[in-house]
């Protein structure tokens, strides 16, 4: 118990908006938060640069009538042959790091945020189904889906990579392999707890069709733990990603993610020119690591939800 | 009040419901290697008979575990009995063809008791009342505005409320909600399940004047569903008591509440506080109410009866009728 | 030990809560006292601040909930300003709390023996024998056949009301002199019901505790308590003996409360109630709380009504009490 130390420590605060959409209320709860608005504002930052990435950057890597190789290996800060700065150096081929980086994060984005989504449709489609139908449908999917979860998703992403060979679309479809599960697990849970609660009994007895119970009503009220965990998987994804193109089975050479700028550039660490595989793995960190930090924040906001 | 025609509006034949906890995978091995593992059954309604009559207000009442819940949620459809046959207008519901189905369960509502979980928590208020008349054509879309105009303040909402979310409401207004959801498909028949039991008594008061008002102006007939018998008496026009599955006493309320006759309804009426009785001396009916999952042989009530006899141990008793609507299932008559 | 005169005097209370919807005056200025062998009924709806007054009492309320102002005496000490350890020492020793959930007083992983024991164990220095019997001793008092198999189960092996009734023992144990019960049978059949009732009754005349027992159940309280409070957004409006709150209110609210109630009422009759809902408390109308609902109101109640005493020994905190009856209906 605290005994307040004096009584004007209450200010009479604003009547805040608690009328209204529960959106509004858990925005302004989340933005409490100064780590995690840093990192959402970093987040959605790294996004829109990946997306603009064709016009902000000095010059497409990949195109090769842009590079010259007389421009290689340059360090940080160094001017090259045409007085074009480079800022984060250029790797052997004589690619701008900083335009490498700004492609390969909208690669690595777009890949994490496609995977990360379609693996969130076919989870949770299945887990929803698994959950309303119930019987000997949901004992078969839970077990596919306890077999699945317990290999690493690596080792799934190799195995299939390995079957499938290389190519974007290939990576994608690995990754939904590998995340699928996590969502039809979650989603089969709390729907398994919605499903029990009175609305959707009152939504029986109203006569509505099953195919409006399950998306009218029992999908939105599974979304929350559904929201964390995409994005939470977007962020695996991207790493996963990266791992999978680090290891030289992920995408082909003429479209490299943060993760093959990396591999690349891993010889040349031991002769001291770091900045080939240094600063895509920072851009990688802040990438995966504000996401991160958003979906905490996200998860903590979301959790504890005012019913009442 | 009884408006006796003809046929009864709903009639349950011999209804009964078990709940059964399945054996899972290890257990059925288990089971096969001799050891015993039964399976768990409770039997939540036992043989249960029951008439209502249009327009008529019945009460169920009786304590946790009687089963009157699980009877609402029969009648409304919600859940599947195991045995025995639900008449609407003298149709078997199970004869009915898909459409024939939908349309009576329209007929059929249900409010229930809680007024936090009975709600959608996403969909706005609109919504929620306005959705099942629109889905099953009783309303155009393009009335609904005008439709909710007319609805929510009878049931003492404001139409502004409309674009609200369930969170924004108190508990008697969550109820007033729920109602008019009901209300919004002109039902026949309404289940309520301890409509008023989560609310405070300021509000019971509201919401039970409430739903007399509106029986007595759309003429819907209902199963009124509740722990608390002042509140049975007050609205219904017929009672009956449960135990453990069985209907054990049936009467009109006037004739029940001045002259209970089975064991039971009696200890039930000595128990409840009244407001005059000050510093009672507390006597409470003795033994624990049985598990469901192991009712007693014979008469279920027989260990804690005060008028037990030999047979009541052994044989069920039948159900004797004592007057005109008068119902009692006990070896004393 | 039998108690014949503690007292418990609570004196001004005010528990506020800094929300981010703004400032709630859960208890606002609340005042009574428990005596050994009495029971007080605290009669309130949801919103009332009746259950913040007990964990009040008990120094169960945390942040953003603030004790503002008031003392709670017990033996010649303000309990609202003993430290933590203190607080630990005097909580289920001199003064206990049963919940309306009995699971808020059982841990659902640990077995019913080992709870008791550590309840006795933190208070008294005995051993783990002593304990045992007087935790079997405990179960047998609140009327728990066969105590000593029950005494190795888990909560979730008891039905509701037994639940009810260890959580009980597990309050009685160390005799407090002072209980706190906060809605216990709300959720409880009507049977069941009379069965806690009975023990705790019997509890009560046996050991000499003095009781608290917060309820919206008015029936209740006319049947086993001494005296009542009643309570609205915050305030006791009134108080008094049991048979003159009940028989000659004084105060609207409680007027309308008893009228409102099913059995005094003509069959298939409009109850009468209580026009509009409480106030939030968080944004409550100047002057008095109820004054928007009551068919009393004038320009004087534009203005906090003080607390009166028209009647001996029955309080009232309102400008037009009715003072001119002789009961209700």
């Amino acid at each position: 118990m605290r005994r307040a130390k004096t009584v004007t420590k209450f200010k009479i605060k604003p009547q805040s908006n608690i009328d209204g959409h529960p959106f509004r209320l858990l925005t302004s709860n989340f933005l409490e938060s100064k780590t995690a608005t840093i990192a959402t504002v970093i987040m959605f930052g790294i996004l829109l640069i990946a997306f603009f990435a064709p016009l902000i950057s000095s010059q497409n890597p990949y195109d090769l009538a842009q590079i010259t190789i007389l421009d290689g290996t340059l360090a940080p800060g160094l001017k090259g042959h045409q007085g074009t700065t480079y800022w984060l150096g250029t790797d052997d081929q004589g690619r701008d790091m900083l335009s490498a980086i700004l492609y390969g994060l909208r690669i690595s984005l777009a890949i994490g945020l496609s995977s990360g989504f379609l693996a969130l449709i076919f989870g949770t489609a299945i887990g929803l189904l698994a959950a309303y139908y119930g019987g000997k449908l949901d004992v078969l999917v839970m077990r596919i889906v306890d077999l699945q979860l317990s290999f690493p998703a690596l080792l799934i992403a190799l195995v299939l990579l390995a079957i499938l060979g290389r190519g974007i679309d290939k990576v994608i479809f690995a990754l939904v392999i590998s995340q699928w599960a996590y969502f039809a697990r979650t989603v089969r849970g709390t729907a398994l707890v919605e499903k029990k609660k009175e609305y959707i009994e009152a939504a029986n007895c109203l006569a509505l069709s099953t195919k409006r119970i399950m998306f009218r009503h029992l999908l939105p009220n599974c979304m929350p733990p559904l929201i964390v965990i995409g994005a939470v998987n977007v962020a695996n994804a991207i790493a996963l990603e990266a791992t999978l193109s680090f290891l030289g089975v992920g995408l082909p050479i003429t479209e490299p993610s943060l993760g093959l700028l990396i591999s690349n550039g891993y010889e040349y660490m031991l002769s001291g020119q770091y900045w080939i595989s240094v600063f895509p793995g920072i851009a990688l960190l802040v990438t995966v690591a504000s996401i991160n930090i958003f979906t905490e924040r996200l998860r903590e906001v979301l959790n504890p939800r005012l019913e009442k | 009040m009884n408006g006796k025609v003809d046929k009864p509006m709903i009639e349950l034949c011999n209804i009964s419901k078990r709940f059964i906890k399945k054996l899972d995978i290890v257990a059925k091995m288990v089971s096969k290697l001799g050891f015993s593992i039964s399976e768990e059954v409770v039997h939540a309604l036992d043989n249960i008979n029951l008439k209502v009559y249009k327009g008529e207000v019945v009460g169920i009442a009786g304590e946790s575990g009687c089963g009157k819940s699980t009877l609402g949620r029969i009648v409304a459809g919600v859940l599947e009995p195991s045995e025995g046959k639900i008449f609407y207008n003298g149709h078997d519901l199970k004869s009915l063809d898909q459409n024939e189905s939908k349309r009576v369960a329209i007929q059929i509502q249900m409010i229930f008791q809680d007024p936090f979980s009975s709600l959608n928590p996403r969909m706005k208020v609109r919504e929620i009342i306005g959705e099942a008349p629109i889905v099953h054509g009783i309303i155009k879309s393009t009335e609904l505005d005008q439709y909710l105009n007319n609805l929510m303040p009878i049931c003492g909402l404001k139409p502004s409320y409309k674009n609200r979310y369930p969170h924004q409401f108190s508990g008697g207004q969550r109820q007033r909600i729920a109602i008019a959801r009901s209300l919004a498909v002109n039902p026949e028949f309404i289940v309520c399940d301890e409509v008023v039991s989560a609310l405070d008594v300021s509000i019971q008061a509201q919401i039970l004047n409430m739903f007399m008002e509106h029986r007595r102006k759309f003429g819907f007939a209902s199963l009124f569903i509740s722990h608390d018998l002042s509140v049975i008496e007050h609205v219904s026009d017929r009672v009956i008591i449960m135990y453990l599955g069985r209907i054990v006493e049936e009467a009109t309320t006037e004739n029940l509440f001045k002259r209970p006759l089975h064991p039971y309804t009696q200890a039930l009426f000595d128990e409840i506080p009244s407001f005059k009785k000050r510093h009672i001396n507390f006597s409470p009916i003795k033994g624990e109410v049985p598990s469901p999952f192991l009712p007693p042989s014979g008469c279920h009530f027989h260990p804690r009866c005060s008028k037990k006899m030999e047979i009541c141990r052994k044989e069920e008793p039948k159900t004797i009728i004592v007057d005109t609507d008068r119902l009692v299932k006990c070896h004393l008559f | 030990m039998i108690f014949t005169d503690k007292e418990l005097v609570v004196d001004g209370l005010k528990t506020y809560f800094d929300t981010r919807a703004g400032l709630v005056k859960a208890v606002d200025e609340v005042s009574f006292k428990l005596s050994s062998g009495k029971i007080l009924g605290l009669v309130g709806e949801s919103g009332s601040g009746k259950s913040v007054t007990g964990l009040s009492v008990m120094g169960l309320v945390d942040p953003p909930g603030f004790v503002v102002d008031g003392k709670i005496i017990y033996q010649n000490e303000d309990i609202l300003s003993l430290t933590d350890k203190e607080l630990r020492r005097f909580r289920g020793a001199h003064i206990a709390m049963i919940f309306q959930d009995a699971m808020m007083s059982l841990n659902p992983v640990l077995r019913i023996d080992t709870q008791m024991v550590e309840t006795l164990k933190a208070h008294q220095n005995i051993s783990h024998r002593a304990a045992l019997s007087q935790a079997a001793e405990a179960l047998t008092q609140v009327g728990i056949p066969d105590p000593q198999r029950r005494l190795k189960s888990y909560p979730h092996q008891f039905s509701g009301g037994m639940r009810q009734r260890v959580a009980i023992a597990i309050a009685m144990l160390n005799d407090p002199a002072f209980i706190i019960a906060d809605e216990p049978t709300t959720a409880i059949d009507v049977t069941i019901q009379t069965q806690i009732l009975y023990e705790i009754q019997k509890l009560c005349s046996q050991k000499g505790t003095g009781l608290l027992w917060i309820t919206h159940d008015l029936t209740v309280v006319a049947g086993l308590a001494d005296e009542v409070a009643v309570m609205y957004a915050g305030k006791i409006v009134e108080q008094g003996s049991v048979d003159n709150v009940l028989d000659r209110p004084l105060h609207p609210y409680t007027t309308g409360l008893i009228k409102s109630v099913p059995a005094h009422n003509r069959r298939g009759q409009p109850l009468n109630s209580i026009q509009g809902m409480a106030p939030s408390l968080v944004d409550l109308p100047p002057g008095c709380s109820f004054r928007e609902r009551c068919p009393r109101a004038n320009g004087l109640c534009l203005e906090d009504p003080m607390f009166s005493t028209p009647l001996p020994e029955h309080n009232v905190r309102c400008h037009h009490p009715h003072t001119e009856h002789g009961g209700v209906e």
